[in-house]
Parts: structure tokens; sequence; C-alpha cells
């Protein structure tokens, strides 16, 4: 859980101090800082390319990703025969192969977290909302799953209940939404107990209005933050698992899965580590450098 | 202190009962058993070999049956390898997991303090800008990418270092995997002191111990450390989270015969008992640690052992 | 020497002589370095102290009061520049090293900060905070430090000492930690010190418990005491001499009953205008109409002219400087008289 937890800190920190800005014109003001961030603008351009490389590579290039090439096997990244990112042990386009594996880690990365993301604001918006005893009973909840050494249990359903993507979508995406749920809980608490809210519920204003008018605006910022840093834990346990195996399996490949090939064949192709691997890296650098940049956006006073 | 530390432990121990009986249900909720892969055997001798496990009996009874058996210390006898005692195995993979951990977590604390401190004191400088690109890195390369280049530059190129096994815990067996292990929490920590000692400089009472004539290094070390010390001692249990998850993954790499090991194979043949013990270690670790970390705060800071 | 209220009360009554000044600040300047510009935040100021003299600062939040007085002290944030001369006992002590600011500060200027919950160090015990000032300016050893910083606990009336030396910021009460900040200022007997709004994080019966021993300091002490504040209120009770400050710029200088009863600035007549009576709520000091200028960009002529009931057209253009309105009094201004 190395990179589920280390993380948590820097991020609940980003959230709460992203917490504190509302209002439309607050949103442009954001908007337009983002876009004077060079870095995270250039985040954002990278990113964009590998998606775009991730859905269209597969689909355009003459190779699939699951043809043998008997007579390249192990051959090094080259332009010259067209395996542009050299070919595996099994004589497979690299270069395909690549691009298939950050569609799949990426699909992961973001559907996990729409998982953490369902459950953590469910469960945080009902505790903070409704407050007192059910807050308490469930925050206390969170708190010991806390201190669970929680990726192992994602091991072990992995292992016992077979290796099933969707298995890993929810088990990481069940893992995730703690920190979450603390964030929004904390929003939601601090929201209720502003005037405004106060005067709506005054003015007979039902539950559902202050939620959608009040609570929801206030708690976008800061989600939006924890999402973008979400997103890049959740793709690093997915390559985690496959590395060990116990992730993505053949015929499908992840970044995780090729890396894992990779380190087997690092003597004879160490591209087969390096090329995933630097893809793996730099993905992950750009979602810290968005979230980063999102965060400054959302709280200015805050740097 | 002592109440401080007692109410800790209240805590604890229920949330250990909690990893073990999840644990427990979690394996025993899947379909099929250790013994799925042996097709040659007959039905009888599966049988045999389920009653021998207690894996005949209704579920609840074998937890209380398996409960009654770690009171007495007993981790059972290991599924896969048969004539091995869990306990056994345990003794043989959880010096070889500590002594990694341990060295991982040190050099981790050394290198983390000392770039975030050399960093925070030369805010801006290029020397701060350095030392937190390498942090960024450390940040995003993961210890699975990090290992095997390890091991292709100083092993296959440089031939300076073994790249697998453990050779009794052996000087150059140990430099690839504590490094791979490390730098993830080197640049996390690095990241964590920079940040805590600008923010720790920045308060009012620093300015004070200047307005009263102290010397520099008595201000940082008589005023600041203790509160700069304080987010690293929290994120104390998180980092060694860390390092155990990640040691799994490194022993794998570097062949290492650590308790991780223990636990994938367990964890791949169903061998309940050998999973249940691996798993009760590690979370038994993971909470006494953070109880430290909790114990180490409470000393520096005089807010917290007061409630 | 300029002609400053004090420099002329400073006189020796017999020989007539010219009795030197503790502290002579000159033309002190204080600007920070921001992302978009350069904040002036002083602007060229001077004043002399002298032993047993108590000197009033007053103005609005942001007018450069503390970081006149940090300035001094050599403790700007890292982005401040000051500029100008300071001298304690006819010694440059404006932008000196590192060490010798260390052999002064604590020892000969002390300086007691407003907030008392964020200026003590939390996980030091008191005892411990007080002592070291001793060990470090002193040499005392561990007992004789314990004996000096219990007996001073007791100076500023904190009760129990011996008790309290043991307890962390966080057991005392708001007054209690201010009463420690001055046992602390007062441990080496300084030449001056410095109450940055020592009372504004206080509520009003605590307020007065620490005036107080301000008070007894200023009367029985030959310390030299520099208040400032924006209650000028405090100043009444306390001072001998107020320097009025208005956008990093004295505006007025005068003994402290000529600037009550006849003021010769306009911004000075509105603060008394709106200072705190008993039949009103205390915090209407800012009730003077319209903002303090931007000190990224201070207008070429008074700062206070869009804010000054009586501006006219000179004062868009030209600034006043510091006069003398009469003798031992100082305003800048274009108006000879206040209508
Ligand atoms: N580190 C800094 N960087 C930029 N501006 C500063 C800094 N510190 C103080 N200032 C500015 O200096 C001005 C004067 O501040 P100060 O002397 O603290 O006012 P006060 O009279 O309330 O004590 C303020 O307007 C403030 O904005
Ligand atoms: S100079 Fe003019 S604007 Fe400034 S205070 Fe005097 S009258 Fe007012
Ligand atoms: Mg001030």
């Amino acid at each position: 859980m190395g990179f589920l937890t280390q993380r948590r800190d820097r991020q609940l920190a980003a959230m709460q101090a992203a917490g504190r800005t509302v209002g439309r014109s607050l949103w442009q003001d954001a908007l337009r800082r983002f876009m004077a961030n060079k870095v995270a603008m250039g985040s954002v351009i990278v990113l964009l390319l590998i998606s775009f490389m991730a859905i269209f590579a597969p689909l355009l290039s003459p190779h699939s990703m699951e043809d043998f090439y008997w007579e390249y096997i192990l051959v090094p990244p080259t332009l010259e025969n067209g395996h542009w990112f050299g070919t595996d042990s099994n004589g497979r386009d690299m270069f395909v192969r690549t691009f298939y594996g950050a569609r799949v880690s990426l699909t992961i990365g973001v559907m996990t977290t729409a998982v953490a993301l369902l459950i953590g604001v469910t469960w945080g918006s009902v505790a903070g909302f409704f407050g007192g005893r059910i807050d308490n009973f469930m925050m206390r909840i969170v708190d010991v799953l806390y201190a669970l050494p929680l990726l192992f249990f994602i091991i072990i359903l992995v292992t016992v209940f077979g290796r099933n993507i969707y298995l890993v979508f929810i088990g990481i995406g069940a893992v995730e939404w703690l920190t979450m749920s603390r964030i929004v809980r904390g929003q939601t608490l601090s929201v209720k107990q502003k005037e405004y809210v106060e005067a709506a519920r005054a003015i007979g204003l039902s539950n559902l209005v202050i939620v959608r008018r009040h609570v929801v605006p206030n708690i976008v910022g800061p989600v939006i933050v924890f999402v973008t840093l979400l997103i890049p834990t959740t793709i690093l346990v997915e390559s985690y698992l496959s590395f060990l195996g116990l992730g993505v399996q053949e015929p499908m490949t992840s970044w995780g899965t090729l890396i894992s090939q990779g380190a087997a064949n690092i003597d004879t192709g160490p591209w087969l580590l390096l090329i995933p691997g630097t893809f793996l890296a730099i993905t992950l650098f750009c979602f810290n450098f968005i979230g980063d940049g999102l965060r400054d956006a959302l709280d200015p006073e805050g740097r | 202190m002592l109440s401080f530390i007692s109410r800790r432990l209240v805590v604890a121990l229920p949330t250990l009962l909690v990893v073990i009986a999840g644990s427990f249900f979690l394996m025993r909720a899947a379909p099929g058993g250790p013994f799925d892969a042996d097709a040659q055997l007959e039905p009888e001798v599966i049988e045999n070999l389920r009653a021998a496990y207690d894996l005949d009996k209704p579920v609840t009874e074998q937890f209380l049956l398996y409960m009654a058996r770690l009171l007495r210390g007993d981790f059972g006898p290991s599924i896969t390898y048969a004539d091995y005692t869990v306990s056994e195995l345990l003794a043989i993979g959880l010096p070889v997991s500590v002594k990694l951990g341990l060295t991982a977590i040190v050099v981790a604390l050394l290198f983390g303090c000392l770039m975030g401190i050399i960093s925070a004191l030369n805010r801006n400088r290029w020397i701060d800008y350095v030392t937190m690109s390498i942090a960024m890195t450390g940040f995003a390369v993961p210890a699975f990418v990090v290992a095997p280049v390890l091991t292709l530059v100083f092993g296959l190129y440089l031939k300076l270092l073994p790249i697998s096994g453990w050779n009794d815990g052996a000087l150059q067996n140990m430099v690839l995997p504590v490094i791979a292990l490390a730098l993830p929490q080197i640049a996390i920590l690095s990241r964590l002191t920079r940040g805590s000692m600008l923010e720790v400089m920045r308060q009012n009472y620093i300015r004070t111990a200047r307005a009263k004539g102290l010397p520099e290094y008595k201000v940082v070390a008589g005023h600041a450390l203790k509160a700069v010390s304080l987010p690293l001692v929290s994120y104390l249990g998180p980092a060694i989270a860390g390092i155990m998850t990640g040691s799994v993954i490194i022993e794998q790499i570097f062949g290492l015969p650590g308790m991780g090991r223990y636990f994938i194979q367990g964890a791949l043949n169903r061998d309940y008992p050998l999973v249940m013990g691996t798993v009760i270690v590690y979370a038994t670790a993971i909470i006494l640690l953070n109880l430290l970390a909790d114990v180490i705060y409470g000393y520096l800071d005089p807010r917290v052992r007061r409630e | 020497m300029i002609d400053t209220p004090t420099t002329r009360r400073a006189k020796h009554p017999e020989t007539g002589g010219e009795r030197p000044a503790v502290l002579e600040c000159r033309d002190l300047s204080v600007h920070f370095d921001a992302p978009d510009g350069r904040i002036s935040a002083v602007n060229g100021i001077s004043f002399d102290l002298h032993r047993g003299q108590c000197l009033g600062i007053v103005g609005e939040s942001g007018s450069g009061k503390s970081q006149t007085f940090l300035a001094i002290l050599g403790l700007l944030a890292s982005n401040g520049h000051a500029s100008g001369s300071v001298k304690l006992h006819g010694e440059e002590i404006l932008n000196v090293s590192r060490r010798r600011l260390d052999a002064i500060r604590g020892e000969k200027l002390a300086i007691v900060f407003q907030d008392s919950i964020t200026g003590l160090t939390p996980h030091k015990r008191i005892g411990e905070q007080l002592a070291e000032v001793l060990t470090q300016h002193r040499g005392l050893g561990r007992a004789a430090a314990r004996a000096k910083v219990l007996e001073m606990l007791e100076l500023v009336r904190i009760p129990e000492a011996e008790k309290r030396f043991r307890m962390y910021p966080h057991e005392f009460s708001g007054g209690m930690r201010q009463r420690v900040m001055v046992a602390q200022a007062l441990l080496c007997q300084p030449d001056v010190l410095i109450a940055d709004e020592p009372t504004t994080a206080l509520d009003v019966t605590v307020q007065a418990q620490i005036l107080k021993l301000f008070k007894g300091l200023a009367d029985h002490t030959n310390t030299a005491l520099v208040m400032i504040t924006h209650d000028l209120g405090v100043v009444a009770g306390l001072c001998d001499e107020v320097m009025v400050m208005y956008a990093g710029r004295v505006v007025e200088h005068a003994p402290v009953d000529e600037l009550f009863y006849q003021p010769r600035h306009p911004y000075t007549r509105g603060l008394l205008a709106c200072m705190p009576r008993a039949d009103r709520d205390s915090e209407e000091l800012t009730a003077i109409p319209g903002q303090p200028p931007d000190l990224e960009a201070l207008p070429p002529g008074c700062a206070f002219a869009p804010r000054c009931p009586q501006a006219f057209a000179r004062c868009e253009q030209e600034r006043p400087s510091l006069q003398t309105a009469r003798p031992g009094h100082l305003k800048a201004c274009h108006l000879e008289e206040l209508p």
C-alpha cells in the first residue's frame, strides 16, 4: 500500500485547502489560473496525446497486439522494420502492446476511481449531513479500515476469487474510498454550519435543495483535485497487482503486465521494461502535476 | 503517558481481530479450496485431507478452532509446504523481511530528512530544485520499475552487485533491494520534511526565538526540529505499510526468501493457514508500529499527550 | 540631531547639554519584494528614544508600525529589505551581522509580540524558554537561571511560579501567556522594550492588567518603552509621546497631551474622533471612511488625500514633509491650522 497511503497526507491537505473556494466567478478565475500554469497545461496535453494513442494506435497500426512475428523475436526498437518499440520474446509488436496496455491501465484507473468516488462521496456526505451518532459510527468504521493493511486484502480477494479484471476495479475502489469519504464529510460538515445554509433552512428549503445549491458546489473543488490524484494511485495499484501476476491476465495486457514481462526479460530486452515503465511514469507525473495545478488554481492563497 | 498507550492498545486489539476475521472469512467465502488443483487425488483422499485441516466443519466452527489454536500461539500446519508448520515458515521468512524492511526504513528516514532539510534551507536555489526533482521522480517511478533497472545497471552492466538471492543478508545482496524499497519513501519523506521545515520556520515562535538573541542553530535545534518532525512521525505508519507492501514485490523481484513470498505463494495455492499466518504477522507489525508512532508523537507534542 | 519632541525635552536640566539617545533612528525605510512589484511598507522614519521614555506608535493596521521595529531588530521576513540608519548607544545596528544582532537582541533590545498563543514554542516548557535567554546572554548555569526566572515570573505577577515553570504554553491562559512574554523580554533588563500590540488579543479586563504591568515598568525602571497599538486609549494612559503613522510614514509626532488636545493632522483628528469610549464598541478605529492606499503604488501627493476631509488641490501633487508645527510638535500636512 506504499502508494496508497503515501499520497494520503498530501491529498488530504490539498483537499482541505481546495475546499475553501466556491462561487461561479471563482470557478472562472480558477480556470484562468489553471490555464496559466504551464506545467499543468503541458501535462494535460501529454495525457491527451497518450489517451489519443491509447484509443487509436491499436486500431491504426498494421500490427495487432496478438500477432506473433517469429522472424522478429526480441528485436530492439528501430524505425526500419516497422516495430518502432521493438518486439517481445514472443515476437509481438511492442508499439501496439504498449498503447493497448495504456488503454487498459487508464480505463482501470478511471473506472476504479469512479467506484471509489461513488462510495466515498456517498459515505462521507451521509455521515457529514446527518452528523451526530450516525457520523460518529460511520467515521469510526473508516478509522478502523484506515489502520488495516488493505492491499493484502485485495491480494487475497483477487487470488481466491479468480483474477478477474472487474474484481480489480471493485477491490481497489473499495479500498481507495476512505480518504474521499473523509474529505467529503469534512466539507459537508463545514458547509452545514455556514449561516447561509441555516438561512436556507430557515426559509424552508428542503434538504435536497440545500444539498444541491450549497453542499455540492463546495464539495466539487476538493473532489476534482482528489480525483486527479486518485487516478494515478489506482493505476499504480493495478500495475502492482499485475506485476505480481494477480491483475490483468493474458491475452489482455496492461502497463503493469508489460512491466512484469519486461522485468523477466531485463537482461535480453531492457526496452520491454523501459518503454512501458516510462509511459507509466510520465502518466503518473502528469496526473500529479495536474492535481497540484488544480489545487493551486482553486486555492491561490494556499501557496 | 501509560494511560495514553493503554488507550491505544484498546483500539488496536479489535483492529487485529477484524483483520483476522476478515481474511479468514474472505478466503472461505470463495468457491473452491486448496486441493482443487490436485486432480489426480481420489475423492476419499481429498475428504481425508479436508478433515485433517478441519475443512469439513462449518465455517464458524473452523474459525473458533483456529482462534483457539492461535491463542496458544499455534498457526497450524501449512498445506502447500506439507512438511512445515506455518510457524516454521514464518521463522524462515520473518527475519529476512524484518532486516530488509528496517534497513529500508532507516535509510529512507536518513536520506529523506537530510534531503528535505537541505532543500528547505536552500529554498529556490538550484540544490533545492535538484533535490525536489529527484523526489518527484521517486514519486512517479514505482519500485517495480526501479528494481529491474537497478539490477540491469549495477548487476548486469557494471557487474558490481548480485542481481538476486539473499546470501544470509550479506551487504552486497541487500544494497539493491534496500534502494528499490527505500526510494519511493525517500521521495515522500524529503517532500514532507521540506514542507514541514518551511512551515515551521514561518511560525511566530521562531521569530520570538530569534528575537531572544539565539543563534540560528539553537533556533532550529531547540525550537523548530520537534515541530518539523511531527508530520514525519504521523507519516511513519503509512511509510511502514508502504515498505511492507513494497517488500512483497521486491522479495519477488530479487528472489528473497521473505514473508512476502510465502504470502503470495499461500494466496495462490489457497494455503489458508499460511495466508492467515502471514497476514496476522503483517497486521500486528503495522498496528504495533503505528502505536509506536503515536507514542513518539505524544512524546513530541505535549498537547496530544494530555487529552 | 533632528528637532523631534524628544530631543527638545532631552536637554539636560542643569547643563542644557544634550543627553544622548538610547536609540536613534534616521530615515528608516522598509520595502518588500513582491511577485508583481515592490511594497513600500515604511518610508523614511526618524525618531529618538531616551532612557525611561515611553513612545507610543499608533496607526491603522498595515501602516507599517510592526515592520518599523522588526526592521530595527533585524527580524524582517526574507523578502524584506531595510535601509537608513539605526544606532543603539551610537553604534549602527541596521543590517549588521547575525552575530552582532544575536548579542543585542534579548539583551539590549527586547520585544513582546501581540500573539502569545503562537509566539511561544508549543513543545517547550515555559521555564526552559525563559531560562535560555539568561544562559545565552549571561552565561548563567541551570540553577542560577532558574532562580532568576522565578524571580521575574513573580515580578510580572504570575502565581505559583514554581509550578508554572514546568508547564507548557497551552496550559496557560491568554493573559498569563502574555505575562510570560513580558517576563521573557525583561530578563536581561533591556535598554529598550518594544511592545507590539501586547493587549490586542486579550479581553478587556486582562488588557487592563497587562497595561498596568507596563505602566509599572514605565514608571519604575529606566527601560525605554515603545508601545505599538491601534488603540489611542492605551497611549493616553501610558506614553509620554506619540508618533502617528499612515501608509508607512510618520504624519504627526507630539507629546501625548498636545496630541490629544491639539491634533495638527486631519488623520490624527480622525483617529481621535472614532476613539473607543466607554459608551461605544471598541472596534471602531477603522471608522475613518475609505481605505489606506496601496503600498505598491503610493500616490505622488499626500497619501491621506483620498480620505482627507480637508484635502485641496496641492495635496494631490505635492507630498507634505514632516515639519515643526510648534516646538516639539511635528506634522506632515499642507494645512497651517486645522479648521
Ligand atoms: N513579508 C511581507 N511581504 C510583503 N509585504 C509585507 C510583508 N510583511 C508585511 N508586509 C506589508 O507591510 C505593511 C505594513 O505591515 P505592518 O508593519 O505589519 O503593519 P501594522 O502597522 O499593522 O503593524 C502591510 O501592508 C503588509 O502588507
Ligand atoms: S496634506 Fe492635504 S490631504 Fe494630506 S492631510 Fe493635510 S490636508 Fe489632508
Ligand atoms: Mg502590527
